[in-house]
């Protein structure tokens, strides 16, 4: 191996001010640095689980009884009063301008993240009423400028949000209720790229028939219209059921097996369009494609681990949203296509066109998704 | 067994595998790397006394902000540097009246930090004020020394000259060895080190880089080991272990790390040592590390030190993300090791522009180095 070099650089500097002491230069890549998680749940009596680094526990509490340097999970469970005390000062949840009170929930469990030991405890929430909650996070403020939290609050697709000490944030911004999962489901499905081109790729043909291996534009744009609303209806029927079976937790499918399939059902569509295998039974395939992509709209839903009632809810809302962006594409693209049909280059640069297209960005997503290697950037 | 004793380091939280939360046993241990207690000590005064509160800025504070800068420096933990930074919170480098020594550990932090351009706005700033502030110059001299401004750097260590003549010379060689003249900086560097000094350590690592980049691994090694027994210090412990590896004794090299902490730097050392010898799954469990370290970074919306990364990307065979990493840390520092992961990784990407960018320099530079020699594919 060639691998063996120096890091050379930058080395120690003497610090001249007071006595003659080294005083480091650059260089600090180091172990990761300080982090804490905090998980919040809300609701009518709202549930955060926070994480925070035994290291830094150590740091302001002295967990380290018997001072030798390491910790036992004995000498943290015997001040796990103190430290869900600390850690339950420092999260100030208030709803509206009352703050609610903290209580751990349950005594405090060990979980390794990016090679340090954190201590995880969860909290219960009190706070009557129903305005927004919002929360100040207050741990290491003076202490540590450095620090950082990671709040992910149950919001569908939302990604964990960065905090600084001292930094608040606002929980009325996650979608709740009937409207914000309807529009995150319009949002997922408009703005679900892969889901788009499975659509557009099960249309191109739809405008047209198969006559003596030749393909000829419809007379009626109305028998068009029927098969597509089969082959939608098929594919709605379908991913509604594995979306409702994987949200509710009876069947579940790792994304990293759903989210290549998926492409693999934009590329089989979009090669049976160049060279036609299923013609007249494409509501079935529609149906069975459907399926998986049922599976990767469940995975917005599943982390929200809501209680089935409210999670029957969100499903109901967040599934209308996705029909909705759904007929709007499909009314668009039909609209579209129907206009154009009779275009003579129509079969040649429409559908061949298009579908070769469509398939090589899925055969890219395919890469992708298996391989793991970014294709599209 | 130093491959056991490493792998033990390594592993003795990833092997519980407490990826999921679990209740360990009372005797299990959770955390094996604790801040100092001195470290800690000072940072629950801190706690008990926020900033706002310290109107009368109480001149320890900066002794204890010295203190934190190097416990970072010896833990290699970014935390004590936020510590340190709060511990300097009544003087924030805004102030037109902030003290020099304060400004200078300011500049200090953001240097640890990479933002060496703030950091040199601060340094500038104390050395336009006083200029024979002899740690603001020599701390601008390293921040020249790492961005490649070599005049600049032979300015500011020729300044600090009245204040210390071996500490001007010990800058001065780093200079001279990164242009071609190693052999004279070698020489400078013996006659400091012959007498008893506090520079000595700082001598003597300086001296072994200069050997493990004309490849004499083992001329190299005896001087790093020279240099720890002036006083521990992690960058010389893993330079150490870099000679280690480039003379191919991977053991030596994993038991140099053994009681080092778990930075990105000693961890990246680890797998490359363990991968050399050992069993797959113990360098698989490093580089896992290594993996999660990254990610859990960006989730919190750090750059990674690019030149771990790229170093890191470069020996995991991704070599399109090693030339990326590579080109962005040679636009921030431009030290012989840069130069090197420049070159091997537009060579493993196969671009030419950017091996042709790493010869160029070689070449203005007139750097004498024998291990990038061999990465740009020239003759040794």
């Amino acid at each position: 191996m060639s691998s063996s070099i120096a890091t050379a650089s930058r080395r120690v500097l003497p610090l001249l001010l007071a006595a003659l002491l080294l005083l480091a230069s650059t260089a600090a890549s180091a172990h990761t640095a300080s982090t804490a998680y905090v998980e919040i749940e809300p609701g009518e009596s709202p549930a955060l689980t926070a994480r925070v680094a035994l290291r830094d526990l150590d740091a302001l509490l002295d967990l380290d009884a018997d001072g030798d340097g390491r910790l036992t999970w004995g000498e943290v469970a015997d001040r796990s009063a103190d430290i869900a005390a600390w850690i339950g000062r420092g999260l100030v949840v208030s709803r509206g301008q009352a703050r609610c009170t903290l209580a751990a929930a349950a005594p405090p469990l060990f979980v390794v993240i990016a090679g340090s030991g954190y201590l995880q405890q969860p909290f219960a929430a009190l706070c009557p009423g129903d305005e927004a909650l919002n929360l100040t996070y207050r741990l290491f403020e003076g202490v540590d400028p450095s620090h950082r939290v990671l709040v992910t609050a149950a919001s569908p697709g939302g990604s964990p949000l960065l905090l600084t000490p001292g930094g608040a944030l606002d929980l009325a911004a996650a979608p709740e209720g009937f409207s914000g999962f309807f529009a995150d489901g319009v949002r997922h499905i408009t703005g679900g790229i892969d889901h788009v081109l499975f659509l557009l790729a099960l249309l191109l043909p739809a405008v047209l028939r198969r006559e003596d291996e030749r393909w000829v534009a419809v007379a009626s744009p109305r028998a068009a219209f029927i098969s597509v609303l089969w082959i939608v209806t098929a594919f709605t029927v379908a991913h509604s059921i594995t979306l409702a079976a994987a949200s509710f937790g009876w069947l579940r499918v790792s994304p990293s097996i759903i989210e290549p399939l998926i492409a693999v059902t934009v590329l089989a569509a979009a090669l049976n369009n160049l060279f036609p295998l299923v013609q007249r039974a494409l509501a079935v395939v529609a149906f069975g494609f459907g399926l998986i992509h049922g599976f990767g709209f469940a995975e917005v839903l599943i982390p929200l681990r809501l209680p089935p009632v409210e999670m029957a809810k969100a499903l109901l809302a967040f599934n209308l949203g996705v029909e909705a962006g759904q007929v709007l594409i499909v009314a668009l693209a039909f609209a579209l296509l129907a206009a154009v049909r009779r275009w003579s280059a129509y079969p040649r640069w429409v559908l061949g066109g298009g579908s070769t297209l469509v398939a090589l960005v899925a055969c890219g997503w395919i890469a992708e998704r298996v391989f793991d290697v970014p294709v599209f950037g | 067994m130093p491959v056991a004793a490493a792998l033990a380091a390594a592993a003795i939280l990833t092997t519980a595998a407490a990826t999921v939360p679990v209740t360990p046993a009372r005797d299990a241990v959770v955390e094996t790397q604790l801040l100092p207690p001195s470290v800690k000590a000072s940072l629950r005064a801190l706690a008990a006394a926020p900033a706002a509160a310290a109107a009368a800025a109480d001149p320890r504070r900066l002794a204890q902000a010295r203190q934190l800068i190097e416990a970072g420096r010896a833990t290699g933990d970014p935390r004590t540097l936020g510590y340190a930074a709060a511990m300097l919170a009544p003087w924030p480098p805004s102030r037109d009246d902030a003290p020099a020594d304060a400004l200078v550990l300011h500049a200090t932090i953001m240097q640890s930090r990479h933002d060496f351009t703030g950091a040199k706005a601060l340094l500038d700033r104390v050395i336009a004020r006083d200029p024979r502030h002899a740690q603001a110059l020599l701390t601008r001299a390293t921040i020249a020394q790492v961005q490649g401004d070599h005049a600049s750097v032979r300015r500011d260590c020729n300044a600090v000259r009245p204040a210390s003549p071996d500490a001007a010379a010990v800058c001065l060689a780093a200079a001279d060895a990164a242009t071609g003249a190693d052999d004279a900086a070698l020489a400078s560097l013996a006659a400091v080190t012959a007498r008893p000094t506090p520079l000595r350590g700082w001598a003597l690592s300086i001296a072994g880089d200069i050997r493990l980049q004309r490849s004499e691994p083992a001329a190299a090694a005896a001087l790093y080991q020279a240099a720890l027994r002036e006083g521990e210090d992690l960058l010389t412990r893993v330079a150490l272990a870099d000679a280690r590896l480039a003379q191919g004794n991977t053991a030596a090299a994993l038991a140099v790390l053994d009681e080092a902490p778990a930075t990105d730097a000693v961890l990246l050392r680890r797998w490359l040592a363990l991968r050399a010898g050992a069993p797959a799954p113990a360098a698989d469990a490093v580089r896992a590390e290594l993996a999660a370290r990254s990610a859990a970074a960006s989730a919190r919306g750090d750059r990674p030190h690019a030149r771990e990364a790229a170093w890191f990307a470069l020996e995991d065979g991704r070599a399109a993300e090693a030339l990326a990493l590579a080109l962005e840390n040679w636009r921030a520092q431009r030290e012989a090791t840069d130069l090197w992961l420049l070159a091997r990784s537009a060579r493993a990407a196969g671009d030419a522009a950017a091996l042709a960018e790493a010869r160029a320099w070689q070449q203005r530079t007139r750097l004498n180095d024998v291990r990038l020699r061999a990465a740009l594919g020239e003759p040794r």
